[in-house]
């Protein structure tokens, strides 16, 4: 009997593949997704499809461009389509979700090399493209539970988010339970905050995200807005009105823990988020964007291989120091 | 927190080969090769370099690693080390040390007596797997008065197991193939002639623990268990880190061989790329970074495989497996490790391989 190409061992494999990993990103956002319907109407449900479409089309056109084989199961793609209209307002126009997403596939993703080799988040760097392009777009936000039309005209009512009164100065008037349930205008994933730690904690049990990144993130976020809070309000109200306005809990669930842009081991990848806590408390307090988490993100990004290589160097010292010990012990006998 | 891991949980997939008997299936021919020496009739009476002299005439080898049984022997003997009895099958499918173990007891024993004799000790230890949940017959605590310890953790036992704190230093480590082999010669003055094989996978009619002679073809031991499937991957040795086939009129079984599989299974998924989720780091035994093993032993960045340790990797497989994106980590690393030892530890590589023994 002839086998014709033997593969390598090992010969049985872990069941859950690329397709797996990717899926555990899809499925919670499709669960934000449903929570944007019920807030905004059917209008998000198009956002959603022209960014896809977009992100998945310009995917497979630098694949095809760049000569490799374009893979149907490769979901990288469509994770970042679907990113990128939950960081904007739900009245957004339809180009610029479709700009952004063809910005952070076209410039960010493929010229690194794709799937897999990208430095940056191409997700967040189409979000930011699209904050320093269009920025009154951006930062004027709809009211929630008012059906909006498909094509907003100029009598809409668009107001600024609590971020923005915060950047201010001033204090939000939305009260905790209403911001909880994601009833305040705001970037239309980012606002419905208790979906979002649901969506968390799946992530953490299903293992797609390692605990210690969301932990470490946010401790340092809280602890800095706990030790020093704003001029007008007290460290709780701090606490909670900063996590909640604003991306930061969304982008701390699913983009700060993209696999791909992050360090491999546990520790290095706590320090890299509890750095990214620090940084996106100072953009917060002292940038002249309400939006700052996209930005922060494409910092860290650029920083991920020094933590990789520290965190290797951390753990050669425990190899070392393994393997050391018990050659003194075969020395020692010998003797 | 450890950056070493504990191994990785795998479906063992033991039965029904583990609870049937060990099926004999040799050569006629091989039978009566003797050694030219009459049978031993009082055990008491030999020494430690009788049985040395005995394993070297009978050419037994050590099915663990490959190495003579009387190379091992002789470089401990009588110096009172420990002696670690290996029925460790810790790959899926595999039985072909534990089976033996339990189904020719007397053999096992008498042939631990030996060795604990050559090695001048009474300090032996059996060791067997511990996360074996699907078994229908249970191993037992002890066999013939020696003690099996069982040993935790997951997938690859072995590393732990060399790192167990049996004795400090040197320690005689042998499987119980050569253990059963060592026994006949003396007792029955045998040369070793057979091996003890698996035969497992979701094509095999009979999957069982076979005795069969060495230089067999795989195909005769295909034809005695039956094929219910066409397969696409027959594979010598465990599923973690055997070698697949090509021809199996032309491969024979060997002293090393512990089991043959006989798999179908779907297409091999590819054209995925790393996504650097980092579960290759986070199940690697040795504490390596097999993604950045990899990258650099791609992009040719060879400096760098010395800082990232690649001469430590155990070629375990558990990085390939736990892969999402299906990528043959273990391959490029282990070439990374080829490159490694050949360029920076050069020829004390080998001396450093038989120092661990």
């Amino acid at each position: 009997m002839r086998i014709e190409n033997p593969a390598t061992a090992p010969h049985i494999h872990y069941h859950e593949n690329t397709k797996v990993v990717m899926g555990d990103a899809i499925l919670p956002m499709a669960a934000i997704y449903a929570m944007c319907f019920y807030y905004y109407g059917p209008r998000v449900l198009l956002l959603l499809v022209t960014s896809v479409f977009s992100s998945v089309a310009a995917d497979v056109l630098c694949t095809l461009i760049s000569g490799k084989r374009v893979n149907a199961r490769d979901y990288s793609a469509i994770v970042t389509g679907m990113i990128i209209p939950l960081m904007m307002p739900a009245s957004i126009p339809f180009h610029i979700a479709a700009i952004a997403a063809v910005f952070g596939i076209t410039i960010v993703k493929h010229p690194f090399g794709g799937v897999g080799n990208n430095v940056f988040n191409p997700a967040a760097a189409g979000v930011a493209f699209a904050i320093v392009c269009f920025p009154v777009r951006m930062f004027t936000y709809p009211m929630p539970l008012e059906t909006l039309p498909v094509f907003p005209d100029e009598t809409l009512l668009q107001v600024s988010s609590p971020a923005f009164t915060l950047q201010l100065g001033g204090v939000p008037n939305y009260d905790f339970v209403d911001m909880s349930l994601g009833n305040f205008p705001g970037p239309m994933g980012a606002t419905n905050i208790l979906v979002i730690l649901a969506c968390l904690l799946y992530l953490v049990l299903r293992g797609a995200v390692r605990w210690e990144m969301p932990v470490a993130y946010l401790a340092v976020f809280a602890a800095l807005c706990w030790a020093f809070p704003r001029d007008n309000m007290n460290a709780a109200q701090n606490i909670l009105y900063d996590m909640m306005s604003g991306t930061v809990l969304f982008g701390g669930a699913f983009m700060l823990t993209d696999p791909v842009t992050t360090p491999q081991r546990a520790w290095a990848k706590a320090a890299y988020a509890a750095l990214a806590g620090a940084a996106v408390f100072l953009f917060r307090r002292y940038s002249r964007y309400e939006e700052e988490f996209v930005f922060v993100l494409l910092i860290m990004n650029a920083t991920v291989w020094g933590f990789d290589m520290v965190g290797e160097r951390i753990a050669g010292i425990f190899r070392r120091k393994k393997f050391e010990t018990l050659d003194d012990k075969k020395v020692q006998k010998k003797q | 927190m450890s950056i070493f891991s504990n191994g990785i949980v795998l479906a063992q997939h033991k039965e029904p080969a583990f609870s049937r008997p060990l099926v004999c299936f040799t050569n006629p021919q091989t039978e009566t090769l003797s050694l030219d020496r009459p049978p031993v009739r009082d055990i008491a009476g030999l020494s430690a370099d009788d049985i040395v002299e005995i394993a070297r005439a009978a050419q037994i080898v050590d099915e663990r690693d490959g190495k003579l049984l009387h190379r091992k022997l002789m470089r401990v003997k009588g110096r009172g080390v420990a002696v670690v009895v290996d029925a460790i099958d810790d790959e899926p499918y595999v039985s072909s040390k534990i089976n033996p173990l339990l189904k020719l007891r007397e053999e096992t024993a008498g042939g631990i007596g030996l060795c604990e004799k050559a090695a001048g000790t009474d300090n032996v230890f059996i060791m067997a797997y511990k996360n074996i949940g699907d078994l229908e017959t249970r191993i037992p605590g002890s066999i013939e008065g020696y003690k099996i310890s069982r040993l935790r953790g997951g997938y690859p036992a072995r590393p732990q197991s060399s790192l167990l704190n049996i004795g400090q230093g040197r320690r005689l480590t042998v499987g119980v193939g050569a253990v059963i082999h060592l026994y006949r010669a003396v007792m029955q003055n045998k040369r070793q002639s057979t091996v003890f094989i698996t035969v497992a996978g979701n094509c095999v009619a009979n999957s069982m623990n076979m005795e069969v002679s060495i230089g067999m073809t795989i195909q005769q031991i295909l034809d005695r268990c039956g094929l219910v499937d066409e397969p696409t991957r027959i594979v010598c040795g465990g599923p973690m880190t055997g070698i697949a086939i090509m021809d199996t009129d032309r491969t024979l079984v060997t002293y090393t061989t512990r089991a043959i599989l006989v798999i179908r299974d779907s297409r091999r998924e590819s054209g995925y790329n790393c996504i650097g989720c980092g579960r290759c780091a986070r199940v690697c035994p040795m504490g390596l970074s097999p993604m950045y093993i990899r990258r650099f032993a791609q992009t040719q960045y060879y400096a760098n495989l010395r800082r990232f340790d690649a001469h430590l990797c155990v070629e375990c497989g558990t990085c390939s497996y736990i892969c999402p994106s299906r990528l043959e980590v273990s391959r490029d690393v282990a070439r990374a490790k080829a490159y490694s030892l050949r360029n920076i530890v050069g020829a004390q590589a080998q001396e450093v391989d038989e120092l661990e023994d």
